[in-house]
């Protein structure tokens, strides 16, 4: 009975996409085309008044923003009123309960804020400038939080100096204009990542930009080294940036990696810049006086340990200066006092040898955990013990993984472990472009969900290898999985990846899953359904490492499945996307089919309703460069 | 981001309930200062001999104080707990060997402990508090530690491993992990003055989120707010 009803619903929606296709082909006069605008332009606006009343206030926040800038140039006031909605939503956005770390805490209130703030500086500059004051006041008032080492100088730069990373590729010039504005805040760690990123572009502007820093060190001075740091390894190591080190240990390293790097840094191209930071920063470190009441022996080990990391550079560029330099660590060494005694090995981490390769560390380091593991008193402990140890395992060493396994007394646990194992090392081998070996080792993985979202990720595989036959057998079986499993909030955007992998080459299949995606997404949370991301599948919970190896995965949200579908198909795939719950979600729906139509449409018609949208809203792939832009560094531990 | 070459966060540094300062200050520390705006700066006198801090028999409570799926039938709490006496000289020596900073030590570096309560159960039935309250009392103690060791600044420290199942989330959370308190604690009235810790507390949270708080802090039996 299901199956005729669904039947009868996809020949609906196939008679209306015949009857508006025909209309959209056969007859679309200009003032067809501008009816077809107009409805469009209405669907806009009703989905952001209906935003303002929707629970999720991310979801609410980022669709009202893209409204906005959508609908600017033929409805200014209306926009302007949606842009001011979404800025209120930002306020009511609650911050993910965990504890703060000590290297990096991202903001997801900030994220948010950053896209409306976009449209703002764009649309209306007036109000971003008011707005960005606004969250100076906020961090005034609000409960003073310590910073991590990685972390931004305040909210405001945090969100300045995303916008600017996120502007970047298209607007260099926008781009070094922020980041000069962040400085009002100090220099911030996400300062080097975008500059960066602009020299790569144009290197007189970011020489520009890195002058305005030195500017900002000579007149504001540092309020502490890690802006020095942040500097030098913009200058000398970029990609590699150092946190001052306050440990016990003197030879302790906080170090972010990641980032673009330049093939020549610019403290080579141009040593004379080199050697002004260098003057400015030797200056600052030999003037900086220690903390009378506060902590002197932080501050003290934060000093010396800036001046040990920048002393080679000086030595080289300036050795009058370093020769200061070295009388002054030696005089704050009293106050740091750093151990003496080497520190203690850690029962969970192997020493470091000199010029072993990673993989020999990693195994050692298992090697240790499962000998730990054998000393626990009872059978959970032990379990407990063997799954950290297996999951410790590096992914080219699954089958070591694999076996540890088979010491877990704990089914659920084993299972657990043994499929995250698979699921990783399938995803790295789709990811090699080993596809045999990975169609091979997904058998093995008991979790059906997880065999589904690697056959729907090799499928976006072959498709780039140009097999679309072999893209649909393996969606085929995605699909079988999906349709016989209970719905869940996992298995709504595998379906998703299934309509966003099959729009590459088979429209109406896309449109039947959709169809079937629909039915599956009533109880996922919306916040979920615009994660482009494959599902992570919290089956256990605090085993498995916090790093999250599906992060490179795309084409699991709802907007990248509406994106797939052909403006001439926009009322045949409304007509399916009406029948979406939550409403958040058939809102964020709506708007991808939206502006997806008013992308396509021939320029002439469109233009009158959306003109500058090209640039309003970052593709998928950039909201997740920008959304993990304070994730994009590996943060390394003091060692 | 062009050119990234990582993506995601690592922290290798592992933060354990046992060095974080809820669990490091004693329960009825924690709540006498935040009642009464003491300073809470504790002055440790080494080896002050105390043997009227030493409770002859300690209570052990485990309790899971709330879950989102309490009420599901599906839902279980296993717990394995090792409760042991620490002297003053082992525990501040193994300390000392702890690298510092967050830290994740084992039951192996802290030599020189001694059993006084182990067990392990499961709990099939969570529906109300008192089901997902395990008391054990009588834990012999103070005849237990040689008369030279019952020293104020000793320790008591708790070795559990945890699984719950939340049937309503889904999810499975496990944790492993030590906690460390001293056998005294301060009067409620006077918090100058130290008196016998007779009940040792070891409390689970499971948060909407899937996450699985933890702490020592002494509760209201009644109530189920973390």
């Amino acid at each position: 009975m299901r199956l005729v009803a669904n039947t009868f619903k996809i020949a609906i929606a196939l008679v209306c996409a015949g009857h508006f296709s025909f209309h959209a082909q056969a007859q679309e006069t200009p003032s067809s085309q501008q009816q077809l605008l107009k409805r469009v332009n209405d669907l806009l606006n009703s989905t952001a008044d209906e935003a303002t009343k929707w629970d999720d206030k991310v979801v609410a926040a980022r669709t009202q923003a893209q409204i906005a800038d959508l609908i600017w140039d033929t409805n200014p006031d209306n926009a302007k009123n949606y842009l001011k909605a979404a800025w209120s939503a930002t306020a009511k956005v609650d911050e993910p309960k965990r504890e703060r770390s000590t290297f990096i805490n991202p903001s997801l209130r900030n994220a948010v804020r950053r896209e409306v703030l976009l449209v703002a500086r764009r649309r209306a500059p007036e109000l971003a400038a008011t707005w960005l004051e606004e969250m100076v006041e906020e961090s005034k008032s609000s409960e003073k939080k310590e910073r991590g080492t990685f972390d931004d100088r305040t909210a405001r730069s945090a969100v300045v100096l995303q916008m600017a990373n996120e502007l970047v590729a298209e607007n260099p010039k926008a781009a070094a204009d922020l980041l000069i504005e962040s400085l009002r805040d100090g220099i911030s760690f996400n300062f080097q990542n975008t500059l960066i990123r602009i020299q790569q572009k144009d290197l007189a502007l970011a020489e520009k930009v890195f002058r305005a820093a030195l500017a900002r060190l000579r007149t504001a001075g540092m309020s502490d080294p890690n802006e020095l740091l942040t500097l030098d390894s913009y200058l000398f190591s970029p990609g590699r940036v150092f946190g001052a080190n306050t440990a016990d240990n003197r030879n302790s390293v906080q170090m972010a990696l990641g980032g673009a790097r330049p093939d020549v840094p610019l403290g080579r191209q141009n040593p004379a810049l080199a050697r002004e930071f260098l003057a400015i920063a030797s200056d600052l470190l030999l003037a900086a006086p220690l903390p009378t009441g506060g902590n002197v022996q932080v501050a003290a080990r934060s000093l010396v340990s800036a001046i040990e990391m920048l002393f080679q550079e000086v030595n080289e560029h300036l050795p009058e200066k370093a020769a200061l330099l070295k009388a002054r660590a030696q005089q704050l060494d009293s106050e740091a006092r750093f151990a003496t005694t080497p520190p203690p090995p850690r029962p969970d981490m192997p020493d470091i040898r000199r010029g072993e390769s990673q993989e020999s560390f990693a195994e050692r380091r298992v090697d240790l955990l499962e000998e730990a593991a054998a000393k626990g008193r009872d059978v959970l402990t032990r379990d407990i013990g063997y799954a950290t140890a297996a999951v410790g395992t590096t992914v080219e060493r699954y089958q070591r993984g694999l076996d540890l396994t088979g010491k877990i007394d704990d089914k659920t646990l084993r299972e657990g472990v043994r499929s995250w194992l698979l699921y990783r090392a399938v995803l790295h081998f789709i990811a090699a472009g080993n596809l045999d070996e990975a169609h091979r080792l997904n058998f093995k993985n008991e979790d059906a969900g997880q065999r589904a979202v690697c056959f729907v990720v090799g499928a976006q595989k072959l498709i780039e290898n140009k097999d679309t036959d072999r893209a649909g057998e393996w969606l085929r079986e995605a699909g079988a999985i999906v349709r016989r499993s209970d719905a869940n909030e996992s298995l709504a955007r595998i379906a998703l990846g299934i309509v966003s992998t099959y729009g590459r080459f088979d429209t109406q299949a896309a449109l039947d899953w959709l169809l079937y995606a629909v039915k599956l997404m009533r109880k996922t949370p919306p916040t979920s359904l615009t994660e482009d991301k494959a599902p992570s599948f919290k089956r256990i919970s605090g085993i498995t490492p916090v790093s999250d190896f599906t992060i490179r995965t795309t084409g699991f949200s709802l907007q990248s499945a509406v994106a797939v579908f052909a403006p001439d198909q926009f009322e045949q795939v409304l007509y399916v996307l009406n029948d979406i719950t939550p409403q958040e979600a058939r809102g964020v729906a709506i708007l991808t089919l939206c502006r997806k139509f008013l992308k396509t449409k021939p320029k002439a018609v469109a233009g009158k309703i959306r003109r500058g949208v090209g640039s309003c809203q970052p593709s998928v792939a950039a909201r997740r460069r920008n959304s993990t832009l304070d994730e994009a560094f590996l943060i390394l531990p003091k060692l | 981001m062009r050119g990234f070459l990582t993506i995601g966060l690592l922290q290798w540094c592992v933060l354990l309930g046992s060095f974080s300062p809820q669990s490091l200050s004693t329960p009825s520390f924690a709540l006498n200062t935040a009642q009464r705006g003491f300073t809470g700066f504790k002055v440790r006198e080494p080896n002050l001999y105390a043997p009227n801090v030493y409770a002859d028999n300690l209570e052990f409570i485990a309790t899971l104080v709330d879950l989102p799926g309490a009420r599901n039938k599906q839902s279980y709490w296993e717990l394995s707990y090792e409760l042991y006496f620490v002297p003053e000289d082992k525990y501040y020596e193994a300390i000392k060997r702890l690298p510092k900073g967050p830290s994740n030590p084992t039951l192996e570096q802290f030599p020189g402990r001694m059993l006084l309560l182990e067990g392990h159960k499961k709990i099939r039935r969570l529906d109300t508090l008192k089901e997902r309250t395990l008391r054990f009392t009588g834990v012999r103690f103070k005849q237990q530690v040689p008369d030279p060791q019952r020293t104020k600044f000793a320790h008591l420290m708790t070795h559990f491993s945890v699984k719950v199942f939340d049937a309503e989330l889904k999810t499975t959370l496990y944790r492993t992990g030590l906690l460390f308190t001293e056998p005294y604690q301060d009067h409620p009235q006077d918090p100058n003055q130290a008196i016998a810790r007779k009940t040792i507390y070891l409390n689970f949270m499971v948060t909407p989120e899937g996450y699985l708080n933890l702490s020592q802090l002494a509760r209201d039996p009644d109530s189920t707010k973390w």
